[in-house]
């Protein structure tokens, strides 16, 4: 297994205060992998430090094989970023920021001209290229930040809250870019987000971050099993009192009569469980009428992990994925 | 390497194109100061009892390659507050997360705004070409060169401050108590060996001082220091000026090495 990032028992430390307190992770090749936690977890100080522009207090960070104190050039060459706070030139257009940006990273003639190119088309932004960046909205000025970042193609790339503050459809959109930046070009992905829905829409693994600590490392699925198992209800066509004992079977771990003729069933992987159990009920010719599943959030298991919310304030999962699946259609 | 110092050049330079209120406000106070400053002088002093104090230059040949010089300066000062600008407005990351030398991208910002304050001196050169016949056009390029030089050195010092701040306003009250006894003692308004001893010390403390004198010289033909010192050739000015600027440039690539984005 090739990891592009690791890092073992980093801590940074900022006077009495303990942003960062010895996490130790890893991340492979071609994932793309999110820190999850809510504001002020010390996400931000960590980027930071991967990306060269803090010294960390103790510990080790090795970004694409080279360590972040000791061979800092090496590492810049190595990574794209996106900052949390803009970091465009207002007053330049959109192409000289990406001008600017690639001759700072060692391009230039044709194959410079090629890449911006390359990169404004990839965010849609090729028919503003000539507008100063002023003028931008929020939104494109994420995008030109991404176009940016991607331009000198990085080996990893490093996005701190990518989606903050943008809308809905926007933020889909840049959910998208993403995934495709990734999927195409094989980009190493490293973001911080304090929505739960964007680290269970993009990433391939997930550290739950608070208080400067890794409570929680895994899949979204691992970490939601660590707070139990899915829900499924079942309607039937009629109230059957004994459907219990004739659901025993080795999927359903628990049931239970919701009221009239709804029956909740705990299984361990809803999308496994339900075509066996709908099978099985066939056969023994149950009429069902309707099947749903409820399953744990991150947020249950944020809670589950901190006894605290983790504050989601902007567009459910449901709502964006529809927005995503508009956007696409368009 | 070049490329490092090139790209920031051409970025100072292109934002200040962009600037047309900049371009034009410069422009309007060179135009009011020359007019109302500049002209009210020259007419005041005008009786030929005067001449002698001037050294046979009429008032407005005595400020005006010195103007070109305290303007030079004050717009190379200035320059720094860009730095802080760019730490509010978040593009300074962008500089310091880049592979480029951090020396050198700060070598190429120094340039390139040395160029945009050597243009502001130039402008008001111009005017000054048209007020007066008595500027010699042969001692433009070393004009030049000179005003050059220590745009390089006072934007260095800009940037090296500017680097070790957060606010504007701070940066702005240290320009402001810096530039101005600066620009008073450099002897740009009145000839400094008419001035007390202790001032004329205090003068030779600042390079401002040494440019302000090289300019006159080489457009004018008349330097007001080197009869009161004659040791303070105009070769040993070029060389104090140079090593100040040169030493000013290494604190300014210094500090900047050391600016963190917290």
């Amino acid at each position: 297994m090739e990891f592009d990032i690791v890092v073992e028992n980093l801590v940074k430390r900022y006077g009495p205060v303990e942003a960062v307190r010895g996490i130790s992770f890893q991340v492979r090749r071609g994932e793309i992998f999110g820190f999850l936690g809510p504001n002020g977890a010390g996400k931000t100080t960590t980027i930071h430090i991967l990306a060269t522009l803090l010294k960390p207090t103790s510990g080790k960070a090795l970004v694409a094989g080279y360590d972040v104190v000791s061979e800092p050039d090496r590492v810049r060459k190595s990574i794209g970023i996106v900052f949390q706070d803009p970091s465009l030139d207002d007053n330049l257009t959109g192409y000289e920021n990406l001008y600017i940006h690639g001759r700072l990273y060692g391009l230039n003639g044709q194959s410079l001209r090629e890449r911006i190119e390359e990169a404004l088309k990839f965010v849609e932004l090729w028919d503003f290229r000539d507008r100063l960046v002023r003028s931008y909205s929020g939104g494109m000025r994420r995008r030109l930040e991404i176009a940016r970042a991607m331009l000198h193609t990085p080996r990893i790339l490093f996005l701190d809250e990518p989606t903050i503050g943008l809308d809905p459809q926007t933020r889909a959109h840049i959910w998208d870019y993403i995934k495709r930046l990734n999927r195409e070009y094989g980009t190493t992905v490293f973001l911080t987000t304090h929505y739960m829905d964007e680290a269970e829409m993009l990433c391939d693994r997930i550290a739950i971050i608070d208080h400067g600590k890794i409570i929680a490392m895994g899949t979204a699925e691992e970490l939601k099993s660590m707070v139990g198992s899915d829900v499924v209800y079942i309607k039937l066509g009629k109230p059957d009192a004994d459907i219990c004992s004739k659901l025993s079977i080795a999927n359903v771990e628990n049931c239970k009569i919701v009221e009239g003729g709804t029956v909740a069933l705990q299984v361990r992987k809803a999308t496994e469980a339900i075509p066996a159990i709908l099978l099985h009920l066939d056969r023994l010719e149950v009429k069902v009428t309707e099947v749903s599943y409820r399953r744990p959030s991150l947020n249950d298991v944020f809670i589950h992990l901190t006894g605290r919310e983790m504050r989601d304030s902007e567009g459910s999962f449901v709502e964006v994925a529809r927005m995503m699946h508009r956007a696409r259609m368009r | 390497m070049m490329e490092s110092i090139y790209i920031m050049v051409y970025r100072q330079i292109k934002r200040f194109v962009r600037a047309r209120s900049r371009i034009a406000g410069t422009i309007i106070n060179n135009v009011l100061w020359l007019l109302f400053f500049g002209l009210g002088w020259a007419y005041t002093l005008r009786g030929q009892q005067f001449q002698v104090l001037f050294k046979g230059l009429d008032y407005l040949a005595f400020l005006l390659p010195a103007t070109f010089a305290t303007s030079i300066f004050q717009a190379s000062f200035m320059g720094g507050i860009s730095v802080i600008w760019d730490k509010q407005f978040g593009f300074l990351k962008e500089v310091l997360v880049a592979p480029a030398p951090r020396s050198l991208t700060i070598l190429g910002r120094a340039l390139g705004d040395s160029v945009v304050s050597l243009l502001n001196g130039l402008i008001m050169l111009a005017m000054g070409f048209a007020l007066t016949s008595k500027l010699n056009p042969l001692g433009l390029p070393t004009a030049l060169a000179i005003g050059f030089v220590m745009a390089v050195g006072f934007t260095s010092m800009g940037i090296a401050i500017a680097s070790s701040m957060r606010s504007p306003e701070g940066f702005q009250l240290i320009v402001a108590t810096i530039t101005m006894p600066m620009t008073l003692l450099s002897g740009s308004m009145f000839p400094l060996n008419m001035t007390p001893q202790w001032m004329q010390i205090l003068a030779l403390i600042s390079p401002l001082t040494y440019a302000v004198d090289l300019c006159r010289y080489y457009l004018t033909g008349v330097s007001f220091l080197d009869m009161v010192y004659p040791w303070l050739t105009q070769e040993v000015e070029i060389l104090l000026l140079v090593t100040t600027s040169i030493i000013l440039m290494i604190i300014a690539m210094r500090m900047f090495e050391k600016t963190t984005i917290e």
